[in-house]
Parts: C-alpha cells; sequence; structure tokens
C-alpha cells in the first residue's frame, strides 16, 4: 500500500558534486545544470527512476519530496 | 621573469605549502611551471570550474605513453597500459560515463552495511592489537595495513589471502608514479600486475557459479546485464579500487592524527562532542587532504585567468590551495572540527568525483571514534617530515606515538 503522493524531486546544491551519476542512468530525468550541479528536469515524476536515482548518487543529494499525509 | 619558485618538490614548499598556495592564488592564478612544463591553477573558483569542465581531460595516459616511451618501451608495457588505460580516473566521456556505471551497484547504501561489518572488524582487531603496547608506528601499525585490508576483503578476497594485497598495491603506486628510464622498477611492478590481475581471475571464476555478496560480485552483476562491459572491465576495476582506495586513506588517517594530535582543544571538542567528528573529518580532508592536486590536459585551446592554455598543454589542479582559499573559506589557515559547510575539493568534483568517499568517510569514522575512546593518552613522538611528491600529501614513517 502507497498513498503517498510524490509532488517533487530535489537536488541539494549544497551535497550534489556533480557527478553525474544521476544523468548517466536517467539522461531524461536529470540534468546538470551551468553551475555544475544537477536538477531534477523530467516533465513528468517518475517516483522509481527518482528512487534508483536517490540511491545511486554518492553523497545522497536526491530527495523525494511526498505530500503530507493526512 | 618569474617570482615563482618553480621547484614543486623544494623543501620549503613540500613541508608547508601554504604560503606557497597563497602566493600562486593572489598573483599567478594561472601560471606556467616552467620545470613541470604545465600550467598550475590555484583559486576554488578556477579549480572547480576546471574540474566540471568537458574540455579538461582526463586521460593522461596515453600521452604519456605516446611521447615519452620509445616503440619497444611501449610494447614491452602494453599490459601496464591496457591495465592503466581502463582506469575510470583516466577515461573521458563517452567511455568514462559508460565504465563508471559497473560501479552503479557497487556503492549504493544497501553495500554499505557489509562494508562497515568488514570495517570495523579490522578496526577492532588493530587496536586489540595495541593494547598492552607502549609505542606503536601509527603507520605501520595501522594506517598502511589497515585500508589494504579492508578492500581487499570487500573485493572478495578471503582472510588468508589478504596480506598478498600489500605488495599488489605498493606495485601499482610503482606504476603510476615511475618516471622514464625506470624500467627494473616497472618491470618488477608489471611482474606484479599480472600476478593481481590472475589473482582476481581466480575469485571471478568461482563467482561465476557462486555469486557472494561482495564487491566482485556486485560489479559482476552489472556487467551480466550490460553488454558493452568485459571481464576484464570488472577485474581491472578491482585493480583500480585497490590503488585508489589504499594510500589515500593511509595518508588521510596519518595527516589528520598528527593534526589533531597537536592541537588538544581540537582533540577534546571531538571527544566531548562525537557529532563533530563528521566535520572533523571534513576538515582533515581540507586541511591536509590526502592529493594536493590531480592533472588533466587541455582539450581544446582556452583562456584561464588572462593566459592562453592551448590544447594538449597540461594542467595542475592544486586542490589543496583552492581548499585554503579565503574566497570561498573563513580563515582557511586555521584547523576547525566544526567547520560547516565545508565544500573542499579534496574528493575532486564533477564526473571524478571519488567513487569511494562513503568508504573512506566511514574507515575514517569508525577508526577515529574507536582510536580516541581506546587511547585518550596517545601522543606524538616524532617529527612530522611531509615526503616530497608533486600530488601526493604523505607524511614519512614512522609516525611513533606514544599510548601510555
Ligand atoms: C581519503 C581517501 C580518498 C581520497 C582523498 C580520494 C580522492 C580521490 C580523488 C581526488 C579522485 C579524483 C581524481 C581526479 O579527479 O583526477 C578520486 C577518484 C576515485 N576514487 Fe578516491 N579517494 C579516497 C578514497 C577512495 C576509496 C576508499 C576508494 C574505493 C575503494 C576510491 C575510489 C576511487 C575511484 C574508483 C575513483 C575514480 C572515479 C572516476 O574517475 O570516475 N577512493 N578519489
Ligand atoms: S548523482 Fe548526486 S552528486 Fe551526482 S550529479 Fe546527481 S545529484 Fe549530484
Amino acid at each position: 500500500m502507497n498513498d503517498r503522493k510524490l509532488i517533487r524531486v530535489e537536488v541539494d546544491p549544497n551535497l550534489c558534486v556533480g557527478s553525474g551519476m544521476c544523468v548517466n542512468f536517467n539522461p531524461d530525468l536529470f540534468q546538470i545544470q551551468p553551475d555544475g550541479h544537477a536538477a531534477y528536469v523530467g516533465r513528468k515524476l517518475d517516483e522509481m527512476a527518482a528512487l534508483d536515482a536517490a540511491e545511486l548518487c554518492p553523497v545522497s543529494a536526491i530527495n523525494l519530496i511526498y505530500e503530507e499525509q493526512q | 621573469m618569474s617570482a615563482v619558485n618553480d621547484d614543486l618538490l623544494d623543501p620549503e614548499i613540500v613541508q608547508n605549502p601554504a604560503p606557497y598556495y597563497q602566493l600562486l592564488r593572489e598573483h599567478h592564478p594561472c601560471h606556467w611551471n616552467e620545470r613541470w612544463r604545465g600550467w598550475v591553477l590555484s583559486r576554488y573558483e578556477d579549480v572547480y570550474n576546471a574540474l566540471h569542465s568537458s574540455q579538461m581531460l582526463a586521460d593522461r595516459i596515453t600521452p604519456f605513453f605516446q611521447t615519452r616511451l620509445s616503440e619497444e618501451e611501449r610494447r614491452h608495457f602494453a599490459l601496464t597500459y591496457e591495465v592503466l588505460h581502463s582506469f575510470v580516473v583516466f577515461r573521458d566521456p563517452p567511455d568514462h560515463t559508460h565504465l563508471r556505471r559497473i560501479f552503479a551497484r557497487a556503492f549504493m547504501p544497501k553495500s554499505s552495511a557489509t562494508m562497515r561489518d568488514v570495517v570495523a572488524g579490522y578496526v577492532k582487531d588493530f587496536f586489540d592489537e595495541w593494547e598492552g603496547r607502549d609505542i606503536v608506528d601509527l603507520n605501520r601499525d595501522f594506517a598502511y595495513p589497515f585500508p589494504a585490508n579492508v578492500i581487499a576483503s570487500i573485493i572478495g578476497a578471503p582472510r588468508e589471502d589478504v596480506h598478498r594485497f600489500h605488495a599488489w598495491a605498493d606495485a601499482l603506486t610503482t606504476l603510476l608514479l615511475a618516471g622514464v628510464g625506470e624500467e627494473q622498477r616497472m618491470d618488477r611492478a608489471q611482474n606484479a600486475l599480472i600476478e593481481f590481475k590472475d589473482y582476481l581471475a581466480g575469485l571471478y571464476e568461482e563467482r561465476l557459479r557462486k555469486p557472494r555478496n561482495d564487491m566482485m560480485s556486485w560489479l559482476m552483476e552489472v556487467q551480466r546485464n550490460d553488454s558493452a562491459l568485459t571481464r576484464d572491465d570488472v577485474l581491472h576495476s578491482c585493480i583500480l579500487l585497490v590503488n585508489a582506495g589504499h594510500e589515500t586513506t593511509q595518508d588521510l588517517i596519518c595527516n589528520t592524527l598528527t593534526t589533531l594530535l597537536k592541537m588538544p582543544e581540537q582533540l577534546d571538542l571531538l571527544r566531548e562532542n562525537p557529532a563533530y567528528m563528521k566535520t572533523g573529518i571534513e576538515e582533515g580532508l581540507r586541511f591536509n587532504g590526502p592529493l594536493k592536486g590531480t592533472m588533466r590536459v587541455a582539450g581544446a585551446d582556452m583562456s584561464i585567468a588572462g593566459k592562453s592554455v592551448r590544447e594538449g598543454d597540461r594542467i595542475l589542479l592544486l586542490m589543496g590551495a583552492a581548499n585554503r582559499d579565503p574566497a570561498k573559506f573563513r580563515d582557511p589557515e586555521t584547523f576547525d572540527v566544526t567547520r560547516s559547510p565545508n565544500p573542499h575539493l579534496s574528493f575532486s568534483h564533477g564526473i571524478h568525483f571519488c567513487l569511494g568517499a562513503p568508504l573512506a568517510r566511514m574507515e575514517m569514522e569508525i577508526a577515529f571514534n574507536e582510536m580516541l575512546r581506546r587511547f585518550p593518552k596517545m601522543h606524538l613522538t616524532s617529527e612530522i617530515k611531509w615526503d616530497p611528491r608533486i600530488l601526493g600529501r604523505s607524511i614519512a614513517p614512522p609516525i611513533n606515538l606514544m599510548l601510555g
């Protein structure tokens, strides 16, 4: 049972080191920005892929933000 | 006329690089070092941008083999070239991108529990052995063997073989650091490399039939599902892990502990507030990181800090100087275990960001917690003398500690 709703995928710019691992596996969803940090750019929220990317990130900079549960 | 000392191995610079770094940052941010025959970058912003630039190539192995070795030497050292050239750290996209995927499974959180057990086991063994002794050599009795044992066990070597990894790790260091004309040393090192690869091939065969919960099996799992990755990629990647994870961790242990032992009030802060252990380790990385610099090759003509850099030029990125840049760090010459945030570049940045960073941090945290708890009275009885190296920052052994 999973009724939590994903509303955003965030990359913490203070943690992200621009390793590109998230981009490497999901080039449609993540991109490196001009400042060297990654951002989630997917038009749709892909929860499975975002979870995978969060696991892959060597500095745990990727956070999945869920809607507050009632 | 240049006011800059181009001898990067000048004892004065090696023993205390800070004034030299300051001179470079303030007056020669992009400096042509005639002796080293390359450019030297020292400001945080420039080093950061270079690490993130796709025009800065990491393959410094191919130019070395092509221009510095004779035809005959090249043939003789073909195997060395093949292995070194397949290390992610020396590759550029798109090959780098593909090769780096092989580690995807290896450094995930679910692997870290396995690694934690290995690390904690060795830490306990080493310090049990310290009990009852008055004097130990931090390097010989812990910092040197510990990371080699850890990585050997994580890769999957049985306990009785772990000691063999020490000599193989040393051989690799020789291959990477040896200069032209040191054929005998390189020969011996290449033979050790052949032996090492044979040994790893044995572990690989065993795991084809029966995967285990270890690094070799994690790499093989990725390889199985990716037809572009080969058996050699797996074996060479294990060799890279031994090389990348051994001396670096060894130096971080020695550099950080000796710095702390000279600052009792910082050591007390750590003992009284275990939460500072994490920030303290980052400060150790910033202050005397194991690698003062890394190298790149310009992939195109470019202008850096007003200087014209040509395609093919060598560039030394001084992370050690960037880490003390007052434009980025407040009181950069002060060692502060509570410093946060601490965006040091000691693990590099960008696509080559150290894959082993989570493991290195874990090794440090477990080891330092245990060491400070069990040997609260330890103090340093050796003079600190830094080894003359261009890239590495390491202390000449022995590093004697009085435990009582
Ligand atoms: C304190 C310890 C360590 C330090 C300071 C360190 C530092 C570095 C640096 C600076 C780089 C990038 C070099 C460059 O950009 O040219 C790097 C890359 C790498 N490190 Fe570490 N390292 C440490 C420990 C480890 C450990 C324990 C492992 C693995 C067991 C490891 C595996 C790697 C690998 C595989 C790369 C290549 C990554 C790539 O090129 O994509 N390192 N490390
Ligand atoms: S994997 Fe993590 S550190 Fe690497 S680019 Fe993505 S968010 Fe940044």
